[in-house]
């Protein structure tokens, strides 16, 4: 009797100290508690926080190397996160690195921050100490992407009202008459005008064929998360209002989706025109400038043949 | 009978006045337009151009009137040697009476430029002979000041005098800016520095205020050289600097910008202006 409860003690003994054990690794590789691995703080500031909270982790390639632990607003109304990052990562994250935002697996996932180190390995980069601030790069998704296209065809429509009241100023011959006659300043502001729109509409096309480009694999993906969904419902065969939920929240997403890209394309198309539209002001212009210079009253002031002038001749 | 002497007269007046323009002569003065305007590169292309029409429309006269505008150019962008080769092409005793003196005065002003003004004096005193009471008064008086400043630059300024009262009768005070800028040359050669100064500054307002751009920027670096107060020198150089990067002359640009740069500190922005000139320049040569 005595013996067997001996036994059992020394057993009960063995199963807690395994626990401890277990729970002792499981805190060491969790680097919690006494294992709290040593960490420093870095800042970066965001011009939005949207989908960003205390808690999202921060990798470096796909590594996670630390969380954000505050969101802030500055007083110029932008979003500075503070992320601690672990100590043994510091060699990967240098002066140039840049953070991104940006979802991790598919058009739903949870935001994470991403830090890139520099592409040019052979530059001399500086380890960041404690308390620097990382630079912000653009955020990589799809919500940013099509807000800075918007942003950009906007601009895009200013330039070409500003085209179009350089035309309309040429039409006026109280004016300008004289400057067309006389001076490319006319032609060269106007062709500023719509190279500017054109850099415009080149970088928003661009960045429409990266949104192209980058959907179909986020979707492929959106797929197989509904299909895990499915899959699992099936196997539980009671479907949660929650699971409901998510598989709306997805649907909802693939529809906006579709319609954002809609929308994308209907820019693009606007922009186009919009150069289009320019193209024809430059040759509406060149053609009034020929139209106004046959008539007689202009025609008069034009120099004959004889009349080469010489240059500095003139009292000053 | 008057009736039909008046609608002669009108037929007369508007076939005059729809006489077809030239090429040559359009080309031509779209050039001046844009040299007023500063537009050095534009102007020559504009020039080129014109160099062609006149070809196509067999204008002796105005192609020899265009390439003394085109070596007027290259004076202004110090390319002394293109512009002295340029005018040995042109065949003076084939130029109208006009288009002779505008050469001569190029001449005599290329030599002062490089202040080679024992040939500048000597080429002065040859053509004098050629100055009348014919010849348009701004342009005769700048023969005359061109001269007055070779003559002192040779120190053979026995004839200032008489230089300066012809001056005075042609201009009767107009063009107080060309005046001026004759006599501040004067007074530098010789020494005065004070009155160099005080001329050259009233030579610089008259410069600005009929646009003479490139003779601002000329007055502007040569203040720069003999203001002695190194700040004050500097600011000269950086404006005569900025000026002629604005115009697009290259030579006098570097010129200007290097000066600056010796006497203040670095400027970034002027520094990468300054590479590129050079590199167009070495690509020229």
């Amino acid at each position: 009797m005595e013996f067997s409860g001996l036994l059992v003690g020394a057993a009960l003994a063995g199963i807690m100290i395994l626990i401890f054990s277990v729970g002792m690794m499981t805190m060491k590789s969790q680097g919690i508690g006494l294992y709290r691995a040593e960490e420093y703080k870095l800042y970066c500031v965001f011009d939005q926080g949207l989908g960003l909270r205390i808690g999202t982790k921060v990798l470096v390639k796909g590594v996670e190397v630390g969380r954000v632990s505050e969101l802030a607003l500055t007083e110029d109304s932008r979003v500075q996160l503070t992320f601690e990052v672990k100590k043994q990562f510091s060699p990967w994250i240098v002066d140039s690195s840049q953070v991104y935002a940006t979802r991790d697996q598919n058009l739903i996932a949870e935001r994470i921050i991403n830090i890139v180190p520099p592409l040019n390995k052979s530059k001399l980069h500086h380890e960041l100490p404690e308390g620097s601030t990382l630079i912000a790069g653009d955020a990589q998704d799809i919500e940013t992407v099509i807000q800075k296209a918007v942003a950009l065809l906007s601009t895009a429509d200013t330039l070409a009202q500003k085209t179009n009241v350089i035309l309309s100023n040429a039409l006026d011959p109280k004016s300008t008459l004289g400057a067309l006659i006389m001076s490319r300043e006319l032609y060269d502001q106007l062709l500023y005008q719509v190279d500017k729109v054109d850099q415009i509409t080149s970088h928003t096309e661009r960045m429409i064929g990266n949104v192209e480009m980058r959907l179909p694999p986020l979707l492929d993906r959106t797929d197989s998360l509904i299909g895990q969904v499915g899959r699992v419902g099936v196997k539980l065969d009671t479907i949660s209002t929650q699971a409901m939920g998510l598989l709306h929240s997805v649907d909802t997403t693939l529809y906006a989706t579709n319609q954002i890209m809609g929308d994308l394309r209907i820019l693009s198309r606007g922009a186009t025109q919009m150069l289009m539209d320019g193209d024809a002001k430059i040759e509406k212009a060149d053609n009034l400038m020929t139209g106004l210079s046959s008539f007689w009253f202009i025609k008069n002031r034009i120099p004959k043949t004889d009349s080469v002038p010489l240059l500095g001749d003139e009292k000053w | 009978m008057v009736k039909g002497i008046r609608t002669f007269a009108l037929a007369c007046l508007l076939a005059t006045g729809f006489a077809p323009a030239g090429e040559t002569g359009s080309f031509a003065n779209r050039a001046q337009k844009l040299l007023a305007n500063g537009q050095y590169s534009d102007a020559l292309r504009m020039l080129h151009s014109a160099l062609q029409a006149s070809a196509k429309e067999a204008d002796l006269v105005g192609e020899q009137r265009i390439r003394i505008d085109i070596a007027q150019i290259l004076l202004h962008h110090q390319e002394y040697g293109l512009a002295d080769s340029l005018l040995a092409s042109v065949p003076e005793a084939k130029l109208d009476a006009r288009a002779r003196l505008t050469f001569i005065r190029l001449r005599i002003s290329m030599y002062n430029q490089q202040q080679q003004y024992v040939e500048a004096a000597r080429y002065f005193e040859e053509h004098r002979a050629l100055l009348n009471d014919d010849i348009p008064e701004g342009l005769h008086a700048a023969i005359l000041l061109e001269g007055a400043v070779a003559e002192v630059g040779n120190k053979s300024a026995g004839s200032l005098d008489t230089l300066w009262d012809e001056v005075d009768d042609l201009l009767d005070d107009d063009g107080p800016g060309m005046t001026a800028y004759a006599k501040a040359r004067i007074a530098d050669l010789s020494g005065s520095q004070d009155e160099a100064l005080k001329q050259y500054n009233t030579a610089l307002g008259c410069a600005q205020k009929s646009l003479h751009s490139w003779l601002a920027g000329q007055i502007l670096y040569r203040l720069g050289e003999i203001t002695k107060d190194t700040t004050e020198s500097a600011a000269y150089y950086l404006r005569a600097a900025k000026l002629f990067l604005q115009l697009g002359l290259d030579r006098p640009f570097v010129a200007s910008a290097e000066h600056y740069q010796a006497l203040a500190q670095d400027d970034k922005e002027l520094a990468v202006a300054l590479d590129q000139a050079r590199e167009r320049l070495n690509a020229r040569q």
